[in-house]
């Protein structure tokens, strides 16, 4: 794929996840793999609707450096760290999508919920460490917990998913946030011996366990 | 000017609708020329057109609810944007909590560290309850979600609801984290000084263009 390619896959995953909901109030950050030293980023601040590819920012793997006006995602360390590390990847998405960041913020491992979760993703998504947006700690823990496996959540922020291609990332993260829904409802049937559940069941299971 | 927020507000009335976030008597306001423009509350947000957004004096409050969209601006300078809501889980904490905290870093950045349920609608309660924070829940109510323009509320709507998601959530699973709160204040610190105030600056200068 040309440069340019790159970049509109970056803008196109991007209106995706917030077409199909995978976004909700805050953006996340897409990076994509140009060739061994290279990797093509979302820009700071700048919503997908906005953002246009020439927006997107090349970033250097190793040294993190860019030669571009704009500025690029604030998780741009995370991103390099992942591609340094996992050589078979070349599409990373990390976003906050609503289920998913629930089950962040109880920092649990989530067995693998579906076959297709396990064929996607592995065994279980581990939660990386706590850490303060865009710290080595908060790196460091993303990178250890993505290891052996095609997603991690990100303790009280999101989940980080990564593919071979743009395309498997995006279905790991649709699949994930699918899954993460139905761990929490899983318990709530259980609860209440019920086969579907409403927001209500929830709320029901939520104060009993708070009492 | 008010043309272009009435556009604006058409837009975000359609979104929260979208969102499944409000219900019949929800409204929605932006301060404009010593007032304000406020939604009906008559119709569903999807249904909303221009006429059934009104200009409100702010001497003059038309009901009940518009004085309390009022009383927010009134005593907010920051806040230029309110959306009222339903949030379905916000709603679920608001019957029988006092308080939730921000178990997601966005919560912490754009709420604040908590979000606190005012135990009545009246509009000492709610300035009370919103002190220091971008939004807040209503006792066997809804919930007010304020900004500097539309879009910071609606943002706050959408960041709130998932909040109020991840905490009921995560203590479903048994373990919701908290964010210290030294955490969370630094995080709102940063978000509203550095990471938010471009674009919410480049949004109102849209406006006024």
């Amino acid at each position: 794929m040309t440069e340019q390619e790159l970049r509109q896959q970056v803008k196109d995953a991007g209106v995706a996840l917030l077409k199909e909901g995978l976004v909700r109030g805050t953006w996340g950050n897409i990076s994509v793999r140009v060739d061994d030293k290279k990797m093509i980023v979302t820009p700071s601040g700048m919503d997908y609707i906005r953002m246009q590819p020439e927006d997107t920012v090349i970033v250097d793997i190793e040294t993190l450096e860019y030669d571009s006006p704009i500025k690029p995602t604030s998780e741009k360390k995370i991103h390099a760290a992942i591609l340094r590390d996992r050589p078979e990847i070349n599409a990373v998405i990390h976003s906050h999508p609503v289920w998913s960041s629930a089950v962040a913020a109880a920092r649990k491992t989530m067995p693998s919920i579906t076959e297709r979760m396990k064929e996607l993703v592995g065994e279980d998504v581990r939660t990386g460490d706590y850490g303060l947006p865009s710290t080595k700690k908060l790196t460091k823990g993303a990178v250890e917990a993505l290891k052996g496996r095609n997603a991690c959540f990100l303790a009280n922020h999101g989940i980080f998913v990564c593919g071979k291609t743009m395309e498997e990332a995006f279905e790991i993260m649709r699949e994930m946030e699918y899954c993460s829904k139905l761990y929490i409802e899983n318990i709530v049937k259980e609860e209440l011996g019920k086969d579907e559940v409403t927001v209500d069941d929830i709320i029901e299971v939520f104060y009993k366990k708070i009492k | 000017m008010k043309n272009k927020l009435k556009k604006q507000i058409l837009e975000f009335c359609k979104e929260m609708e979208e969102d499944k976030l409000v219900v019949l008597g929800d409204t929605m306001s932006v301060r404009c020329d010593g007032g304000m423009l406020i939604t009906s509350a008559l119709k569903p947000m999807a249904e909303i057109c221009e006429d059934d957004i009104l200009f409100v004096d702010k001497k003059e409050p038309k009901d009940e609810l518009s004085a309390l969209h009022l009383a927010i601006y009134g005593a907010r300078e920051d806040i230029n944007a309110i959306i009222m809501n339903h949030a379905p889980f916000c709603v679920g904490i608001a019957k029988g909590s006092k308080k939730f905290p921000a178990c997601l870093d966005d919560m912490a950045q754009i709420i604040g560290p908590t979000a606190k349920v005012s135990p009545s609608g009246n509009a000492a309660d709610v300035l009370k309850t919103l002190h220091g924070r971008n939004a807040c829940l209503i006792k066997n109510g809804g919930v007010i979600a304020t900004g500097r323009t539309l879009d910071e509320a609606h943002t706050g709507s959408l960041v709130l609801e998932k909040g109020a998601i991840a905490y009921v959530g995560s203590t479903v699973l048994g373990n919701p984290v908290k964010i210290s709160t030294f955490d969370a204040l630094l995080m709102r610190f940063i978000y509203k000084t550095k990471y938010s105030k471009k674009d919410q600056a480049d949004k109102q200068a849209e406006l006024k263009a």
